[in-house]
Formats: structure tokens, sequence, C-alpha cells
């Protein structure tokens, strides 16, 4: 569990899939929910618990946001590492769209960045977007993420097209960028580094 | 499915698999395509025969392989549409031109017409994907003629020998195709005539050559 100022964050449990079912909103969709065709999926609450008692990668396939009160606010994940092309991505979705404005957002973004530059060794992480999560996009522009541009008519929904945006953040525009350059001396201490990545 | 010109798409038969075996054997194969160095010859030769064996007659497939075929030089690659979306009416497609003396930008620019001819006129796509690696520019240049957009490029994306290289993304939306169609059709016709004539006259010339 990582207690940050904001946010509680902690590995997402079976119990958890009422919550995260709430996000699957028909008349809200979010590309990270997409199928990897890009097609809206609508899983059954079994197999939302399903999907959240498994892992990638050792590490947790979702972890849970919570505010201070314990209440969940929403999901974050890191997924689809790449670590020949040393790449991954996040995953960051709240229920109410005002906590993509707050420190909440800062503070989750904070953690999936320290994963992935700092645990993983990622040169960079990207963020997917359909043209309609306003919200989203800004929070990522926010900290940094750059625009690698937009797939046009991608996804058909809602009786309309909308386009998909790939934005990324490098480790080397970050404050991860020094990292980078010990790599090497990490890598002396490889065996430690890649069994905590796997403990998780 | 024969489209109108004498270069044609058409499902494999188990008489191209040793043809296709061959093209897999390249090292061009893995470079431009199926890059995982891990994966052995045995894993690739089994992906490929199960995809190609695919029903591409299944109402809906999620995936179409095709063989690119000519009168002339018999097999000359392999076209797949995947990730086929049949909500969103999309599909990424991936070509590749198994006969290294017909990779030249027309043969190359031809099949990958009749692949779209095939996407929008017969499976009826909105837009199709490409993504393609920066170092094989002979494909992202074709692409571009053919009115595609380059809407993403994936910095360091793909590793290859040991280096990070750029991955552009591509979308041709059916509008775009279409008007492509409309301004070249007359030149186009014309421009694979031309090109077939000419492919034959080299082939002729290199008969003579050799005999």
């Amino acid at each position: 569990m990582i207690v940050s100022e904001y946010a509680v964050i902690r590995t997402a449990e079976p119990d958890d899939a009422g919550a995260l079912k709430r996000l699957y909103d028909p008349c809200a969709p979010r590309c990270c929910l997409l199928d990897p065709r890009g097609e809206p999926i609508f899983p059954t609450f079994d197999e939302l618990r399903e999907v959240m008692s498994k892992s990638e990668m050792g590490q947790p396939f979702l972890l849970a946001v919570e505010d201070k009160t314990g209440m969940i606010r929403g999901f974050c994940s890191l997924r689809a590492i790449n670590m020949e092309a040393c790449y991954g991505e996040i995953v960051l979705m709240f229920n109410d769209d005002a906590d993509y404005a707050t420190a909440l957002a800062s503070d989750v973004l904070d953690f999936l960045a320290r994963r992935a530059f700092e645990q993983f060794r990622l040169n960079k992480i990207m963020s997917r977007i359909l043209d309609s999560e306003c919200a989203l996009r800004e929070a990522v522009l926010r900290y940094g993420f750059i625009s690698d541009g937009v797939q046009r008519e991608t996804v058909y929904a809602l009786g309309r097209w909308y386009g998909m945006e790939t934005l990324t953040l490098r480790r080397s525009d970050t404050r991860y960028a020094q990292a980078e350059v010990s790599v090497g001396r990490l890598r002396r201490n490889a065996p430690a580094f890649e069994a905590a990545s796997h403990s998780l | 499915m024969a489209l109108k010109s004498r270069t044609f798409l058409r499902r494999a038969e188990r008489e191209d698999l040793d043809t296709i075996v061959a093209w897999m054997e390249d090292p061009d194969f893995l470079q431009f395509l199926y890059g995982d160095p891990t994966r052995s010859p045995k894993q690739i030769r089994e992906q490929i025969v199960s995809m190609l064996g695919r029903a591409a007659g299944q109402s809906m497939p999620g995936g179409i392989y095709l063989v690119i075929d000519s009168p002339e030089h018999g097999p000359v690659g392999l076209l797949s549409l995947q990730r086929i979306s049949w909500r969103n009416r999309s599909c990424s497609v991936d070509l590749y031109m198994g006969e290294k003396k017909l990779r030249n930008r027309l043969v190359a620019g031809v099949a990958f017409y009749r692949a779209m001819e095939y996407c929008f006129d017969e499976l009826n796509m909105h837009r199709v994907s490409a993504f393609i690696y920066s170092f094989n520019e002979p494909s992202w240049r074709m692409i571009e003629k053919s009115g595609a957009k380059r809407e993403l490029t994936l910095e360091e994306h793909v590793a290859r020998d040991g280096k990070l290289y750029d991955v552009y993304c591509y979308g041709l939306l059916r509008s775009e195709f279409n008007a492509f169609r409309e301004k070249y059709q007359r030149s186009a016709g014309s421009l694979m005539s031309s090109m077939i004539e000419d492919r034959q006259a080299a082939d002729a010339l290199d008969t003579k050559d050799t005999e």
C-alpha cells in the first residue's frame, strides 16, 4: 500500500469489482477500457472479480485509488510493459472527472511515473485517450506528457466517431532523467533490483 | 475474390505452403514483420500456417490473411488484416512482398492498392491503419502516396539489433481512399498496365540474357 499526501494506492481486490463496474459507463467511453480492437466492452460483475485477481509481470493488474477517507475514487495501473523497447502504458481513471484536476491525480501520476522509471527502468510511458476524455488529457498534459498524435475516427460509439490520442512522457523529460545516467550503477545490483520488481 | 487487374488477392491454398515457408526463412521477414527474436522459426511457421488456415469465409473473423498472386509470377506476397473491428469498421494492415525481385515500389503499390480496394469495397471498412517501422522507408513512402496520413510518431518504440527505432502509424479513411481513387483513376489504370508491361519486358530480357 502506498500512502501519499492525498491518495492511498493499493492492490485492487475482487471486492472492488463494484467500484470498477461503475467506470464502464456506456455514455462515457474510456480509452483504457476498450478491447484491443478499440471496441467498448461491458463485463459482468463476476468477470471483473476474476480480472482483479490476476496479475501482469508480477505486478497487480489494477490498483485502487482511495482518498484519505477510504473511499475508492478510481483505479490506476501500469500495463503492457515492453521490456525490450522499455515502455509501458499507464491507466488512470476516476469516477468523477473533477478529480483529474486535483492533487489526487498528481499523486497517482507521481506514483505511476516512479514505478515506471525507477522500478522498471522504462524509457517512456504512454497514455491513450479518446478525444472526449478532456479532463484526463489536461491532467497528463499538466504532468508533462506530450502528444504523439491522434488516430482519427478510430472508435464508433454513441452515434459518432472518436479519435484516439497517444501521449508520451519520456524519462529524459522528468526528474527521473538522472536515474537513467545511473542505470549502469543499478545494473551492478541487478539481481537484487529484479528480485524487488518481482516481489510485488 | 479476383479483382480487376492482373494482381489479385485470394485465400491461401495448401500448395502455397512451401512458398510461404521459404519467405519466412528470409531475415527480412523477421526484420519487417515478426521481430521477436525469442520465437523459434518453428513457432513462427506454426503461427503463419494457423493464420492462413483460418477461414476468411467466416462471417465476422478477427483477422484475414490472404495471398497476393499474379498470373505472371505466382504467389508474390502476403496480406494480413488484423484487429478487425466490425463495430468500428477498422483494421490494421500488414503487407509483405515475399518475392524480392518484385519489391520495387510499383508492384508493392499495386498490391497495396488492391488491399485497400478489398478493405473498403468488399469489407466495408471505414478506416485502415498501418504501423510501419521508420527504417522501412520504401513502405511508408508508398503508403503516403495512397493518401494515408501519418497520425502518430512513436519515438524509440521498437527494438531491432540492440537499437531503438521510431514507429509510424498511418491512417487511411474511406473518404481519403475514394478521393485518391477518383483523382488518379485514369492515370492509375494506365500506370498499372504500363507497370505490368514493363515488368514483363524486363522479365523477357532477363530470360533472354540467361539463355
